[in-house]
C-alpha cells in the first residue's frame, strides 16, 4: 500500500491568460480511480506565479494610503488547544494533526527468539504476530494457485484498489461529495491503518509469493514491502470497524444499518481476497491484517470517545493450510484459523481531535435540512 | 476431528441428487422465491404392475398433498384418459413449504406417493405399480407462477387458425408444384421476444407465433389452459401487436411478460437474450436480410423460469423441460388440426443441457423425451430435435479411466478435482461405471484439499447407499452415493459451496479435492469400456447472479497448451482428463 500513491501532485498553477489575468490556483492534481482525494494533499497553498505576485504588489502600493489614516482594532484570539481550530486547518494539515494523536501511544516490543512481535498501544498489549514459517509459507501456495482462477473476473478490482478503494465504500455507504467529513474519516482511519501494518511487516520481514515461487506471477506490481500482514486488509477492515459503527449510531441516515455493515464485512473481505487473486499475498497476511486493522478501528472508535468502545486482545499464529474467511474472521477467537485471545479487551482514553472528527463525520448532510 | 458417516440406503424411487436437494443441500439450492412455495415439480418413471385396473392398495395419507398435471400430450385424442408414456410430469403440493424443517427425502417419498393416490389421477395410473414408481424432483414454482386450477389438468385453449394461412394452404392445393408446406417450429429457450418483428409475416402485421407459454410469468387467474405462468395465443399476441407493436419494451409490460415471480430482474426487458438470438436463427424473417417469406413456418415459444440455470444439479428444469415437450406436441397437434395438415412436421429447438449423465440415452429425462419424440414419429409425423452440443468442448469436465491406469496404479486411481473460491453453488461430479462391468470389489473415497478423508463407500454391493460428508466441526458438507441407475453403477459426489450465500451454512474448502476408485484383489478388472466422470455444469451464462464458478478436473498430465503456445485442441495421451467427451448429456439418445 502506498500512502501518498493516490494523493496525486498539487497540480499546476494554471496559465497566466491574456495581459490582466492573474491565473488559476491549479487543482490538487488528479487521484486516478481509487485513492484519498484531496485529503493528504488538500488545502495546500497555492503557488503564485511572477506576475501575480508583482501585481499584488502594485496594488499594495497602491491602495494602502487610504487605511492608515483609519483606527487600528485589537485582534480576536483563538481559543488555545481547541479541536474547533481544525476546521481553520488545511487538510494536509488536520492530517498531521490526527497521525501524532494517533501515533504517540503507538508502540511494540520484538522477540527475536520466538519471531514474534506485540504491538501495544497506551502501553497495552493489542496484538501479537508470530512470523509464519517456510513450510507455512509453502503451504499457503496452493492458495495463491486457487485464486489464480478467478483472475479473469476481478482485474478490474485489483486494479482499481491498487491503491485506498474510497468509490468502493462510498458505493456501499451512498457517499456523496457533500459527505467531506464522513471521507475524512475513513481517509484517516486507512492511513493510520497503513502506518500501524508496516511496523510487524518492517520486523516480520516476511517474503512476498513471487519470491518464493515462479510461478505465481503477480498481475500488479509487488509492493516493496513485506507480505504478512496485508496492508489492504489492514486497512480495509480498519474502515469496515470504523464505518460499522458510524453506520450503527445514525439511525436516521442509514436505517438499514444492519445491511450495510454485512456488506462492509464483506467489501473488507472482497478488497484483501483480491490481493490473493493478484499474487502478491497469501491468505495468512489477509489474517495478520485484519486483526490488526480491527484493532486499529476499535482504536480509532474509542478515540473518537464512541460510547464504551474498547479494544480487543488478539494473538495469531498463522495456519499454512487455511484460507481466509471474512465470516470466520468477525467471529473473533477462532482457534482452527490460529487466533487466540490475548486477554480482556481494554479502554483507550478519547482524544479531542479524532472527536472532533467524528462530530463533524455525523454532521455531514445527509437529508434535507441537516444533520442525523 | 474428522466425522465420517455410516451409509444409509436410499429412499426408494429417489435418486441422490433429491436426497441432497431436499436434504443437507436445501440451504444452498433454492431461491427465495421457490424456498417459500409448496409446489413441488416432479417427474414419475411409471413402472408396469402386475395387476389390471387401478392401485388402490394406497390412500392418501396426507389430505393437504395434491397434484395436478401440466398439459399433456395424447397421442390418441378419442381416448383422452389414455396416457402411454413411462414418464409423467406433474406439480405437487406438499403440505409444507419446500424448505421447511420437516422437510427430507422420506418426506418427500411420502408427499409424491400420496400425491399418485389421488383419486382423480388414477385413470393415468392404470396397471401401475405406484410404490415402485421412480421420481425426480425439481425446483419448485413460484406461488405466484402458479394455478391451483379446480381440474387435474388445464383445459384446452381458445384457438382459431390463421384465416390467411388458411387462404395459402388452399391456394397452394391448386399449385401444379406445391412447395409451401407449413412447418411448426418450436423454441424452447429464456427470454423469447414472441411479438418481434422478425416473427411476422412478410407484411409485419401478423404474427406467426401461434402459441407460446412463459412457465414462470405471473399467472393469469383468468386463464386455465395451462397450470402455471402464462400463456398467449395467436390472437392475443396479433392484439398487443396492433396496439404496441412500435414498442416492444411497452408491449411486453401491457402483456404481462415482464412479470417475473422469480425474484430476476425480467429477462425479456434486457438489450438481448438468448433466446431471442435463438429463436430469430431458427425461425426469424427479416426482409434486410433478403430472405423468403417465412408464412408458413409457423411457430411455438416455451420459457422455461430462469432459476432453472442456477440450479448446478440439473435435475431441477427435468419436469419444466417435459411438460414443454407436452405442451409443444399437444399445440402442434392443434395446429395441425387447425390447417388440416397430415403428418405435421414439427422441430424443436432447446438449448438446454446436462454437463452430467449416463451418455448413454438412458438418463431420466433424455428417455423421457426419446419416448415422447418416437411416440409422435410413429403416430402423427415428422419429428426433429436440435440440441446444443453442450457449453464445456474442450474443457477438463471429462474423465475416463482405463484399466491401464488401475494396472499402473496399484489398484487404484485418483481423480483430482479442484472446486473454486468464492463459489456460491454446490458443486456435483458423477462417476459412472461401465454396464459391462459388476463393480463388486471398487471403492469410491473422497479427501478435501488437506488430504483428509471425507467419505467412502463400496460401489458394487447391489445397494443405493448414501453417505454424508462433515467437515471439522461435524457440519454436513457433501454427500457422496451410489446408485444404479438403469443397469449403469453411478458415484455421485456433493459438495457445498465454498461461500454459501448464507455465510452460517457450512461451506466446503476450496482446493483441489481427491476422488480415489480403489479396487481390491477380487474384482474384476474393466473391458473395453472405461469408467467415465463428468462434471455438471456450475456457470452463471446468463449473468443472473448465482455466484456459480465452474469446477474442474485438475489433471497435470494433461497438456492445456502447445509449445507455440495456443491452446491445444486435442487430448494428451495417457491423461485421465478428455477434452472429447463432453457432450451435452440430453443428446446421446
Amino acid at each position: 500500500m502506498s500512502i501518498m500513491g493516490g494523493t496525486g501532485g498539487t497540480g499546476g498553477t494554471g496559465g497566466t491568460g491574456g495581459t490582466g489575468g492573474t491565473g488559476g490556483t491549479g487543482g490538487t492534481g488528479g487521484t486516478g480511480i481509487a485513492g484519498l482525494g484531496s485529503f493528504l494533499g488538500g488545502g495546500a497553498d497555492p503557488v503564485y506565479d511572477p506576475i501575480l505576485v508583482q501585481g499584488l504588489q502594485i496594488t499594495e502600493q497602491a491602495i494602502t494610503h487610504v487605511a492608515t489614516k483609519l483606527p487600528a482594532r485589537e485582534a480576536v484570539e483563538l481559543d488555545f488547544s481547541s479541536p474547533q481550530n481544525l476546521e481553520l486547518w488545511a487538510d494536509w494539515v488536520r492530517a498531521s494533526v490526527y497521525i501524532p494523536a494517533f501515533l504517540k501511544d503507538l508502540d511494540w516490543e520484538i522477540s527475536p527468539g520466538s519471531k514474534s512481535i506485540t504491538m501495544r498501544y497506551a502501553n497495552e498489549s493489542f496484538a501479537e504476530l508470530y512470523r509464519p514459517s517456510k513450510q507455512t509459507l509453502t503451504g499457503q501456495l496452493e492458495f495463491l494457485r486457487q485464486y489464480l482462477d478467478q483472475r479473469p473476473d476481478r482485474t478490474p478490482e485489483v486494479i482499481s484498489q491498487l491503491s485506498f478503494p474510497a468509490p468502493y465504500f462510498a458505493m456501499v455507504l451512498g457517499l456523496q461529495t457533500c459527505n467531506r467529513w464522513t471521507f475524512e474519516l475513513m481517509s484517516i482511519t486507512q492511513v493510520l491503518a497503513s502506518h500501524v501494518t508496516m511496523v510487524p511487516k518492517h520486523h516480520l520481514a516476511v517474503r512476498r509469493a513471487c519470491h518464493i515461487d515462479a510461478t505465481v506471477m503477480p498481475i500488479i506490481p509487488t509492493p516493496a514491502h513485506g507480505s504478512f500482514p496485508s496492508g489492504h486488509s489492514t486497512e480495509a477492515h480498519a474502515v469496515a470497524t470504523v464505518m460499522s459503527a458510524f453506520v450503527e449510531r445514525q439511525p436516521q441516515r442509514f436505517p438499514d444499518f444492519e445491511r450495510r455493515q454485512a456488506l462492509l464485512h464483506k467489501l473488507a473481505e472482497r478488497i484483501a481476497v483480491n490481493r490473493t487473486v493478484a499474487g502478491v499475498h497469501f491468505p495468512i497476511d489477509t489474517w495478520a491484517g485484519a486483526i490488526i486493522g480491527r484493532a486499529v478501528g476499535q482504536i480509532i472508535l474509542a478515540k473518537c470517545g464512541i460510547g464504551s468502545r474498547t479494544v480487543d486482545r488478539y494473538s495469531y499464529t498463522a495456519k499454512g493450510d487455511r484460507d481466509f474467511y471474512g465470516h470466520e474472521f468477525w467471529k473473533g477467537v477462532n482457534e482452527p484459523f490460529g487466533v487466540t485471545t490475548g486477554g480482556d479487551s481494554f479502554a483507550v482514553a478519547p482524544s479531542p481531535e479524532f472527536q472532533w472528527l467524528w462530530g463533524k463525520a455525523v454532521s455531514d448532510a445527509h437529508v434535507p435540512g441537516g444533520a442525523a | 476431528m474428522t466425522r465420517t458417516s455410516p451409509s444409509t440406503e436410499m429412499p426408494g424411487g429417489l435418486g441422490p441428487y433429491e436426497v441432497w436437494n431436499f436434504g443437507a443441500g436445501k440451504h444452498y439450492v433454492f431461491s427465495a422465491a421457490q424456498k417459500s412455495s409448496r409446489y413441488l415439480t416432479a417427474l414419475a418413471e411409471l413402472k408396469p404392475a402386475t395387476r389390471t385396473g387401478p392401485d388402490t392398495s394406497r390412500t392418501a395419507a396426507d389430505p393437504l398433498v395434491r397434484v395436478w398435471l401440466p398439459t399433456l400430450w395424447k397421442s390418441d385424442k378419442a381416448n383422452p384418459d389414455l396416457f402411454e408414456p413411462k414418464y409423467i410430469p406433474f406439480i405437487l403440493r406438499g403440505s409444507e413449504k419446500s424448505q421447511g424443517a420437516v422437510v427430507n427425502a422420506d418426506k418427500l417419498r411420502s408427499w409424491l406417493l400420496d400425491g399418485l393416490a389421488q383419486e382423480n389421477l388414477q385413470p393415468f395410473l392404470n396397471s401401475v405399480d405406484i410404490e415402485q414408481s421412480r421420481f425426480r424432483v425439481g425446483l419448485p414454482i413460484a406461488e405466484a407462477a402458479m394455478k391451483e386450477l379446480g381440474t387435474l389438468e388445464p383445459t384446452d385453449p381458445k384457438w382459431q387458425p390463421a384465416t390467411r394461412i388458411l387462404e395459402r394452404i388452399e391456394a397452394e392445393k391448386h399449385n401444379p408444384e406445391p412447395r409451401k408446406r407449413v412447418t411448426i417450429f418450436a423454441i424452447i429457450d429464456d427470454g423469447l421476444p414472441f411479438a418481434h418483428r422478425n416473427f411476422r409475416d412478410a407484411s409485419g402485421e401478423r404474427t406467426r407465433v401461434e402459441f407460446c407459454w412463459l412457465q414462470s410469468a405471473k399467472a393469469d387467474s383468468g386463464q386455465t389452459s395451462v397450470l402455471f405462468g402464462r400463456e398467449y395465443l395467436r390472437a392475443e399476441i396479433q392484439d398487443y401487436v396492433a396496439r404496441y407493436g412500435d414498442d416492444e419494451d411497452v408491449l411486453y409490460h401491457k402483456a404481462g411478460a415482464t412479470q417475473d415471480t422469480e425474484g430476476l430482474a425480467s429477462m425479456i426487458e434486457r438489450h438481448t437474450t438468448h433466446g431471442a438470438h435463438v429463436m430469430d436463427l431458427a425461425t426469424g424473417y427479416s426482409a434486410e436480410r433478403e430472405e423468403e417469406p417465412a408464412e408458413e413456418i409457423r411457430i411455438i415459444g416455451v420459457q422455461l423460469p430462469n432459476l432453472v440455470t442456477m440450479d448446478t444439479s440439473g435435475v431441477g428444469k427435468d419436469m419444466y423441460l417435459l411438460s414443454a415437450f407436452h405442451y409443444i406436441f399437444d399445440r402442434a397437434d392443434r395446429i395441425a388440426d387447425g390447417y388440416g395438415i397430415d403428418r405435421p412436421r414439427l422441430v424443436i429447438n432447446f438449448s438446454y443441457g446436462y454437463f452430467g449423465g449416463s451418455h448413454d440415452g438412458k438418463l431420466d429425462i433424455e428417455a423421457a423425451l426419446s419416448e415422447l419424440v418416437d411416440l409422435r414419429r410413429a403416430t402423427r409425423g415428422p419429428t426433429a430435435l436440435v440440441l446444443p452440443a453442450g457449453n464445456s468442448f474442450l474443457d477438463c469436465m471429462h474423465v475416463a479411466v482405463p484399466e491401464e491406469k488401475f494396472r499402473s496404479g496399484g489398484g487404484e486411481v485418483a481423480i483430482r478435482w479442484r472446486l473454486q473460491p468464492a463459489d456460491r453453488t454446490p458443486n456435483f461430479v458423477e462417476i459412472w461405471f461401465p454396464t459391462d462391468l459388476n463393480p463388486l470389489g471398487y471403492m469410491a473415497e473422497v479427501s478435501d484439499p488437506r488430504e483428509i478423508p471425507r467419505g467412502s463407500l463400496p460401489v458394487g454391493d447391489n445397494t443405493d447407499r448414501i453417505c454424508t460428508l462433515f467437515d471439522d466441526n461435524g457440519n454436513p458438507i457433501g454427500q457422496l452415493s451410489v446408485d444404479e441407475h438403469k443397469g449403469h453403477c453411478r458415484v455421485l459426489v456433493v459438495t457445498a459451496p465454498s461461500e454459501p450465500g448464507d455465510e452460517n451454512y457450512p461451506r466446503v474448502e476450496a482446493g483441489r479435492w481427491t476422488i480415489v476408485i480403489r479396487r481390491d484383489g477380487s474384482a474384476a478388472p474393466l473391458g473395453d469400456e472405461p469408467i467415465c466422470c463428468w462434471i455438471q455444469r456450475d456457470t452463471d451464462p446468463a449473468d443472473l447472479r448465482s455466484g456459480a464458478r465452474q469446477s474442474y478436473f485438475d489433471d497435470l498430465d494433461d497438456e492445456r497448451y502447445n509449445l507455440d503456445g495456443s491452446l491445444r485442441e486435442l487430448d494428451t495421451d495417457d491423461a485421465l482428463v478428455h477434452l472429447f467427451g463432453n457432450l451435452n448429456g440430453l443428446a446421446t439418445a
